[in-house]
């Protein structure tokens, strides 16, 4: 099994690189855009919120596509992509449902909104917090790697769905202007906000791709070891 | 491949219908539910009118959820999956006939549920009793389908009992919206237009979740 | 501005809390090649 679990200097450049990038859009967030008129200074949590979740769900599609190459392959490397790339869905699908509720708290006096998208990645995090619970579960890797993969195509599969019940839903109980106030496209985004939003999202997919090169290593390190005590103990 | 289908189905059905064990399970759970309900709420008529689609949905899932955990952890004993994975036949067969299987008994815990919602909480049910029956068909469906499916997959697991509920309500959830929502319509008398949108996405649920199932079923049954 | 705080800090902690929990399970497994490396040796200076 030829898999790689050391981090050389790739890995250490993209880290420099997110670092500056995390820097840059810090800069331009603070001292660069305007302050929101209507919002305040908490509008500012939104460019880290948007770029969270949509690297949560580019996030959870590189699973459901992993999840696929797995079944097809068997090739154990795309059982550990999918791995690494559902616990950073899941840590940026927190950080988005945890500033969510403290934007609303500040800006609508509420601290929770059945507001469609908040709701959708409420459920998705459901989705891959069951993912995580499959693969934690007590059996062997073949087949944990196995039904996990299956798990992440029907997930995947779902979010649609569930995003489109989601509005139906929302639209027939609370037709408010909330959609507007969540991201802002509506009202008019200044091009400066906008080009700071673009940056976010594409720091936040640097620091994925970081978080995803460490989290295949370890996870290559792991079946690396269980590999030699499994044929240490067979060797005793 | 039909004789094989109707054998695993007869063979859950003849089971069943010695131990009575799903079903009893199921049908006194349901009726647990509607009491706790009463107990829980003060159901005054107005909040009644507001609170009992959702109910009736609720008993649903959590008395299936009993149902489907039991489905496979009856497999799991004596290894009586090995037996069936031995048919000559297309192992979806067995995904078919454990979903005819495990509908059959929910419906008929449904059929005496649902009526039993009414009669405790004196509700005169106004409104089309047939697209009552259509939705919660179509709901049932789907939940039966993708849950015989995730119980399979669960029943891998030794925390079997406790993964299901995990993985599967997540995936329902645009069922369960769906059908509150139209059961919701129904009970306010409104007719098909206004549930329409809600049926088609049970539809689209159902057709995607027993399709999908039907092509990964091979891939959780492996030895 | 005190909810703009807190929640940078949560964005930032949560990140930070996710690494260190990479960096822990690195150590382990290092700590467990250590142990089975020394296993090894220990037994093939028995062998001998």
């Amino acid at each position: 099994m030829n898999q790689n679990y050391l981090l050389g200097k790739r890995h250490n450049i993209l880290g420099w690189t997110t670092f500056f990038l995390v820097c840059i859009s810090l800069y331009m967030i603070f001292i660069v855009t305007p302050t929101d008129v209507r919002l305040g200074i908490v509008q500012k949590i939104f460019y880290f919120h948007v770029a969270s979740a949509w690297n949560a769900f580019f996030a959870f599609f590189i699973v459901f596509l992993t999840s696929i190459m797995y079944l097809v392959k068997r090739d154990r490397k795309y059982d550990v992509i999918a791995v690494a790339s559902a616990e950073i869905g899941v840590i940026f699908t927190t950080i988005v449902l945890t500033t969510g509720p403290i934007w609303g708290r500040s800006s609508w006096n509420a601290w929770w909104v059945w507001e469609p998208r908040l709701t959708t990645t409420l459920i998705l995090w459901f989705i891959y917090i069951a993912y995580i619970m499959i693969r934690m579960s007590d059996m062997e890797w073949e087949k944990k790697s196995r039904l996990s993969a299956v798990f992440g195509i029907i997930g995947f599969i779902d979010v649609p769905i569930v995003f489109m019940a989601i509005r139906w839903w929302n639209t027939k109980l609370h037709p408010v202007v909330f959609g507007e106030g969540t991201d802002q496209t509506g009202g008019g985004l200044d091009t400066i906000m906008l080009y700071t939003l673009i940056l976010s999202v594409f720091t936040f997919t640097a620091l994925y791709f970081y978080l995803l090169q460490k989290g295949i290593a370890i996870g290559n390190m792991r079946n690396k070891v269980d590999e030699i005590k499994d044929n240490f103990k067979n060797a005793i | 491949m039909i004789n094989a289908l109707k054998a695993v189905i007869w063979k859950d059905i003849i089971m069943e219908y010695k131990t009575k064990q799903m079903t009893s399970s199921m049908l006194v759970f349901s009726g647990l539910v509607i009491v706790i309900f009463g107990f829980a709420f003060e159901l005054s008529i107005e909040v009644l009118h507001k609170v009992l689609p959702g109910m009736i949905w609720v008993a649903m899932i959590f008395s299936s959820i009993l149902g489907l955990n039991r489905s496979f952890m009856l497999e799991k004993n004596n290894d009586c999956m090995q037996g069936m994975l031995l048919l000559p036949c297309d192992r979806t067969i067995i995904f078919l006939g454990k979903f005819c299987a495990n509908f059959l008994f929910v419906l008929l815990t449904q059929i005496i549920i649902v009526p039993g919602f009414f009669v405790f909480f004196d509700y005169r049910f106004q409104g089309g009793l047939g697209l009552l029956v259509l939705i919660l068909l179509v709901g049932t469906i789907g939940f039966i389908a993708i849950g015989t499916f995730l119980a399979a997959l669960a029943s891998n697991s030794r925390m079997s009992d406790m993964l299901l509920p995990i993985i599967l309500f997540p995936i329902t959830v645009p069922l369960i919206i769906a059908g509150v929502q139209s059961t919701s319509l129904i009970f306010q008398g409104q007719g098909f237009d206004a549930i329409s949108q809600w049926f088609y996405l049970m539809l689209v649920f159902d057709v995607i979740f027993l399709v999908i199932p039907y092509m990964l079923f091979d891939y959780v049954m492996e030895v | 501005m005190g909810y703009l705080f807190a929640a940078y800090m949560i964005i930032w902690g949560l990140i930070f809390a996710y690494t260190l929990s990479l960096g822990k399970r690195q150590s382990s497994l290092a700590k467990e090649i250590d142990i089975i490396s020394e296993q090894i040796q220990s037994m093939e200076s028995n062998n001998k």
